[in-house]
C-alpha cells in the first residue's frame, strides 16, 4: 500500500528561472508528496528534481487510491493539513476536489505550464494540473486463445465460450473501474454498455478480482484468458518480460484514457515547495523525466523521452480505438450512484 | 507450579502508586483508541467532522441481512480454519509428545518453523500453488492427466484451508506446552490395565487435555476472525465476506465509509470480546483439571506406538512438507524469476530482484532498519511492562492487580486493523507529535503484542518459587528489589525465549500497524505490502525477494528461540518419579 522514500539535496547552485519562488520553497526546506507512482519511479522524479531544485527534501510515500483517500481525509480532518501534494488519477483526484463526493481536500493551483497541455486532457474544474496519462485497455492470453478465435467485437466477447474465462475488477467500489464503465456509458450509449455487461454476465460469469492490476496479471499467468480491462502501463512490463499477453482491438471501443494529477492539497504546510514540485513535473525537464520512466508516459507532446502516449501505444496497442478521456468530474463525484447500477455483476 | 500458592505482601507504599501509574498509561494506549472506534460509530458524520450522536449506524447495519449472512461466514471461517488447526496442532502435540516417534525430540521444535512465515508470505505462496489453471500444483496435475482446477485457493475449502494453516504454529504451541506438562502415570494405568494405545489416547489423554484445547480452539477462533491478510487476500477475490474483509473493504475498498467500518469493528469487537471471555473462563476451569502437581508428577514417558511409530513420523513429515516446504519453494523460485509465467519456470532464472531489494532504492534497507529497532524495543518494553503485571497480578496483594492485568489482556480481544484504525486517530487527535515517527509502530506494536507478552511470561513467574522472594521480603526488600535480584535472574530463560516469541511477531506484524505509516516509519512488512499491493512487475518481484529475507530473518530468531527453551527445558526437567 506505501513505500516511501526521502531524498535530499543540499547544494545551492541553480539555474532555476522562478527564483522567488525557489527561494520561498526554500525556506520551507522540505516537501511531503503521497503518490500512485512507486517509491522506485518516483525516485527519478526526485532526482531530476533535486538537480534543478538542490535543498529541497522530497518525503514521498507511495499509496494506492484505496489508501491514499482514507489518509488524507483522516489527515485533514484530524490535524486541518495532510500531505503538500498529491498525485493521482483524474478518478480519485476529483472526488477530492472542492465540491468532490469524498472531502474538499485540494487547494486550487494548476501549473502555468498546464496551458501548452492539451485541452483534453486538463482537469475541467481548474484545481488540479495533468502530469502522466493512464491508458485502459482489454487484454488476453495468447498461448489461451488461438488467433482464429480472438474477439473482434464487444458480443463476442460476452460468449458463453469464454465461460469461466473473464476476469474483470470490481465495478462496484466506485473507483476508477466503475467511472470506466459508467464513462463508457456516455461514450457508447447506456443501451449498448448495459446489455453488454447483462449479456456478459449470463454468457460468461466473469470472476471479480479487487484490483485491475491483478486482473492483469491473471491473464499473463495462465488463470484466466480475457481480462477487462487494466492499465497499460501495468501491462507492458509483463509483456516487456515475454508474459503471452496483447491488448484485444474491438469494434468501435474507444481508447479510454484518463490523466494522473497533482494538486496541493488543503493548509499544505509547504505551500511553496508543493508548487515548485507540481511546476516541475509539469515542465518540460520534468515531463522528459516522467517520459522516461518505464512506462510512463507525460501529457506534454512536446517533449522527447522514451516514452510517450504514442509509443506506448504503438508498442503495444497497435489499432487502440478513439482516444477518449475520462471521467468527467459529474461521473466521479457520482460513482457510489454508479457503483450500485454494475451489483448486478457480483451477485 | 499450580499457580496456586500462597501471595507474598510486598511493600506496596510506592508500588501502589506506580500501579495507579500504570493503570493509567495502559488505559491511554489501549482504551483510548478504541473509545474512539466505538464513538464513531455512534457519529453521524464522518470522524472529527461535523455531526451527532446517533445510532443510525447500527440501525443501518443491523437492519442489512447481509450483515446476518457476514457474520455467520465469519463463524463458519473462524470456526471451521480454528477447529481444522486444532485437529492438526493435538495430532502433532501427540506425535511429538507423548508416542516413540523417531527423532521426537527433534521433531518437537520443527512446527515451530511455519511461525517464520507470516501470514502475508503464506497466502502469497498459497496462491501461487492453488490458484486454478495457473497454480503450481494445478499445472503439475495437469501435466499428469488430471484437472488443472483441482485446487482453487479462492474458494470456500481453500480460504479456510489458508487461515488453517496460518493457525496451525498457534494451535502446536500452545497445545504441545499442555501435553507436556501432562502427567503420563494415567496413561501408563490404562496401558498397564490392557487398553491400547489409541484407546488410552481417546479415553485418557484427550479428555486430560481437553480444556486446554478447548482453550487453544477459542484463541484460534480470536486470532482468525481479528485477521484481515487472509480474508483480504484469499476472501475477498473468492467473493466471501468476512467481518474483517468488509471493515478493511470500507476503508480501502473505494470511497471510505468510516462510519459503517467502525460500527462493523464495534459488532466484531463484541463477538471477539464474548470469545475471549469463554476464553478466559475456559482458562480459569482448565487449572481444576491441571495433573502438574509437583508430587508425584511424571511426564518423562512415552506411548509406545509400535510399527506406527512410523506413520506418525510420516504424518510430521508431510506437515512440514506442506508448511514449510511448499510455500519455501515456491516464494523462493518467484524471487528468482523476472515474472512469474508458470508454464516457463526454469528457463530465467535471475537474481536482478534480490540485487534490486538490497539496493537502496528499493527502501528495503531504512525499513529493515525500522523493523529491527521497532520490534527490539516493542519486545523490550512488552516485556517490562508484562513483567511488571504479571509480578503485581501472581505475587501481590496490592488492589486493582487484576484490573491491570484485565487491561494488559484487552487488546487481545481487539482486531489489530481495529487497533490500528483507532491509533491512527488518538494519535492524529492527540498532540503528542508522534504521528508519523517510528514510536507511533513501537505503541502500537506494543499495545498489540501485550497480551503474547503476558501469556508468554506467566509460566515463568510461576515457577519461581515463593520462598526465595519471602526471603528477600523478609531481608527488607521492596518489589523492584526483590524483582531485580531475585525474580530475573532466575528467570531469564523463560524471559528471554518470551522476548524472542514477541520480536517475531513485533517484525512481521502488518495489521496493527497498516493505518500508521508514512515516509519515515516504514516498516519491512509494510514495505512488503506496498510491494504487493502496487501490483507493478518489479515491486511484485521484489516482494518475494522480500519474502525470503523475512524468511530467514524470522528463522533465525526461531532457531535461538528453540536453543534457549531447549537450554531451559534441560534446567527445568522435573525428575521422573
Amino acid at each position: 500500500m506505501s513505500s516511501s522514500s526521502t531524498t535530499s539535496s543540499t547544494s545551492t547552485t541553480s539555474t532555476n528561472p522562478d527564483a522567488a519562488l525557489y527561494q520561498a520553497a526554500l525556506a520551507e526546506a522540505s516537501v511531503v508528496v503521497y503518490g500512485a507512482p512507486t517509491a522506485v519511479q518516483f525516485q527519478n522524479i526526485t532526482a531530476a528534481f533535486n538537480a534543478e531544485y538542490p535543498g529541497i527534501n522530497v518525503q514521498y510515500t507511495s499509496l494506492q487510491p484505496p489508501a491514499a483517500v482514507p489518509q488524507v481525509e483522516s489527515e485533514e480532518s484530524a490535524q486541518g493539513h495532510s500531505a503538500d501534494v498529491l498525485l493521482q488519477a483524474a478518478t480519485t483526484m476529483y472526488t477530492l476536489e472542492p465540491a468532490g463526493s469524498v472531502c474538499s481536500c485540494v487547494s486550487p493551483y494548476v501549473s502555468p505550464y498546464a496551458s501548452g497541455f492539451p485541452k483534453a486532457v486538463l482537469d475541467p474544474l481548474n484545481q488540479s494540473t495533468p502530469i502522466i496519462e493512464l491508458a485502459f485497455g482489454w487484454a488476453f492470453n495468447t498461448n489461451m486463445i488461438s488467433a482464429a478465435n480472438v474477439p473482434t467485437t464487444m458480443g463476442q466477447v460476452a460468449n458463453s465460450q469464454f465461460k469461466g474465462e473473464v476476469v474483470m475488477n470490481d465495478p462496484t467500489t466506485g473507483t476508477a473501474f466503475t467511472q470506466y464503465w459508467a464513462s463508457l456509458e456516455g461514450v457508447l450509449g447506456n443501451s449498448t454498455v448495459t446489455t453488454f455487461l447483462q449479456d456478459l454476465k449470463t454468457a460468461t460469469d466473469p470472476v471479480i478480482v479487487p484490483t485491475t492490476t491483478s486482473c492483469m496479471n491473471d491473464v499473463a499467468t495462465g488463470a484466466y484468458a480475457i481480462c477487462l480491462g487494466g492499465y497499460m502501463q501495468d501491462a507492458a512490463p509483463d509483456i516487456q518480460q515475454g508474459a503471452p499477453m496483447k491488448f484485444l482491438n474491438i469494434t468501435g471501443l474507444p481508447l479510454m484514457l484518463t490523466p494522473s494529477n497533482a494538486a496541493m492539497l488543503k493548509n499544505a504546510q509547504h505551500p511553496n515547495a508543493a508548487k515548485l514540485l507540481i511546476d516541475f513535473m509539469a515542465s518540460p525537464t520534468g515531463q522528459t523525466a516522467w517520459g522516461n520512466i518505464n512506462v510512463r508516459t507525460p501529457v506534454s507532446q512536446t517533449v522527447t523521452a522514451k516514452w510517450s502516449l504514442a509509443s506506448e501505444i504503438a508498442t503495444f496497442y497497435p489499432g487502440a480505438g478513439t482516444q477518449i478521456y475520462f471521467p468527467t468530474p459529474t461521473v466521479a463525484t457520482s460513482a457510489s450512484a454508479w457503483a450500485a447500477t454494475f451489483a448486478f455483476l457480483k451477485s | 507450579m499450580t499457580g496456586t500458592a500462597k501471595r507474598s505482601v510486598l511493600p506496596v507504599g510506592a508500588s501502589s502508586l506506580a500501579l495507579v501509574a500504570g493503570v493509567a498509561v495502559l488505559a491511554v494506549f489501549i482504551l483510548y483508541p478504541i473509545f474512539f472506534t466505538v464513538s464513531s460509530s455512534f457519529w453521524s458524520g464522518e470522524p472529527g467532522l461535523a455531526g451527532h450522536y446517533t445510532l443510525g449506524n447500527y440501525a443501518a447495519l443491523l437492519g442489512d441481512e447481509q450483515t446476518y449472512f457476514t457474520v455467520l461466514d465469519t463463524f463458519v471461517q473462524a470456526g471451521s480454519s480454528a477447529a481444522i488447526a486444532i485437529g492438526l496442532g493435538t495430532v502433532l502435540s501427540i506425535i511429538t509428545v507423548r508416542t516413540d516417534t523417531p527423532f521426537r525430540r527433534a521433531l518437537f521444535y520443527l512446527p515451530y518453523f511455519p511461525l517464520a512465515f507470516p501470514v502475508l508470505i503464506a497466502n502469497q505462496a498459497w496462491i501461487y500453488l492453488f490458484e486454478e489453471r495457473a497454480g503450481l500444483l494445478n499445472i503439475l496435475l495437469g501435466d499428469l492427466g488430471f484437472s488443472t482446477s483441482t485446487f482453487s485457493i479462492y474458494s470456500w475449502p481453500g480460504f479456510i484451508f489458508a487461515s488453517a494453516m496460518a493457525l496451525t504454529p498457534i494451535s502446536y504451541l500452545t497445545i504441545s506446552a499442555a501435553m507436556r506438562n501432562m502427567d503420563s502415570s494415567l496413561e501408563e494405568a490404562s496401558r498397564a490395565s490392557g487398553s491400547g494405545v489409541l484407546n488410552t489416547l481417546r479415553r485418557v489423554s484427550i479428555p486430560l487435555m481437553a480444556p486446554s484445547i478447548f482453550s487453544a480452539f477459542l484463541l484460534c477462533f480470536t486470532l482468525s476472525a481479528g485477521s484481515f491478510e487472509t480474508p483480504t487476500m484469499i476472501g475477498l477475490p473468492a467473493g466471501i465476506n468476512v467481518m474483517m474483509s468488509t471493515v478493511y473493504d470500507n476503508v480501502y475498498g473505494g470511497t471510505p465509509n468510516y462510519a459503517t467500518a467502525s460500527t462493523e469493528s464495534v459488532l466484531l469487537l463484541a463477538i471477539v470480546m464474548v470469545v475471549v471471555y469463554l476464553y478466559n473462563r475456559s482458562l480459569r476451569g482448565s487449572r481444576r483439571f491441571e495433573v502438574v502437581t509437583g508430587k508425584g508428577y511424571s511426564s518423562g514417558r512415552v506411548l509406545s506406538v509400535g510399527r506406527w511409530r512410523y506413520l506418525a513420523f510420516a504424518i510430521i513429515a508431510a506437515y512440514l512438507v506442506l508448511a514449510v516446504g511448499l510455500p519455501l519453494f515456491t516464494v523462493t523460485l518467484l524471487s528468482l524469476e523476472p515474472i512469474w509465467l508458470p508454464n516457463d519456470l526454469f528457463g530465467r532464472l535471475t537474481t536482478k530482484n534480490f540485487q534490486f531489494l538490497l539496493s537502496n532504492s528499493s527502501g528495503a534497507y531504512p525499513a529493515l532498519t525500522n523493523s529491527l529497532l521497532a520490534s527490539v524495543v516493542s519486545a523490550s518494553v512488552i516485556l517490562g511492562v508484562a513483567l511488571v503485571i504479571v509480578f503485581a497480578a501472581r505475587r501481590t496483594n496490592i488492589r486493582g492487580r487484576g484490573l491491570l492485568e484485565g487491561l494488559g489482556m484487552f487488546p487481545i480481544s481487539v482486531p489489530a486493523l481495529v487497533l490500528s484504525f483507532g491509533l491512527l486517530w488518538a494519535f492524529l487527535t492527540i498532540p503528542t507529535g508522534l504521528y508519523g515517527t517510528l514510536g507511533v509502530m513501537v505503541i502500537a506494536l506494543s499495545v498489540s503484542l501485550l497480551p503474547q507478552g503476558i501469556r508468554s511470561i506467566s509460566g515463568g513467574v510461576v515457577q519461581v518459587q515463593m520462598e526465595l522472594q519471602e526471603a528477600a521480603r523478609a531481608s527488607g526488600a521492596n518489589m523492584a528489589t526483590t524483582i531485580r535480584r531475585i525474580f530475573l535472574p532466575l528467570a531469564r530463560p523463560s524471559l528471554v525465549g518470551a522476548w524472542l516469541y514477541v520480536f517475531i511477531g513485533s517484525f512481521n506484524a502488518l495489521g496493527a500497524v497498516l493505518f500508521l505509516q508514512s515516509a519515515n516509519n516504514q516498516l519491512f512488512s509494510t514495505l512488503l505490502w506496498s510491494f504487493y499491493t502496487s501490483g507493478q512487475l518489479l515491486s511484485t518481484q521484489a516482494f518475494a525477494a522480500g519474502c525470503v529475507l523475512l524468511f530467514l530473518i524470522l528463522l533465525c530468531a526461531i532457531t535461538v528461540m528453540v536453543v534457549i527453551q531447549r537450554r531451559l527445558e534441560r534446567i527445568q526437567r522435573p525428575t521422573p518419579t
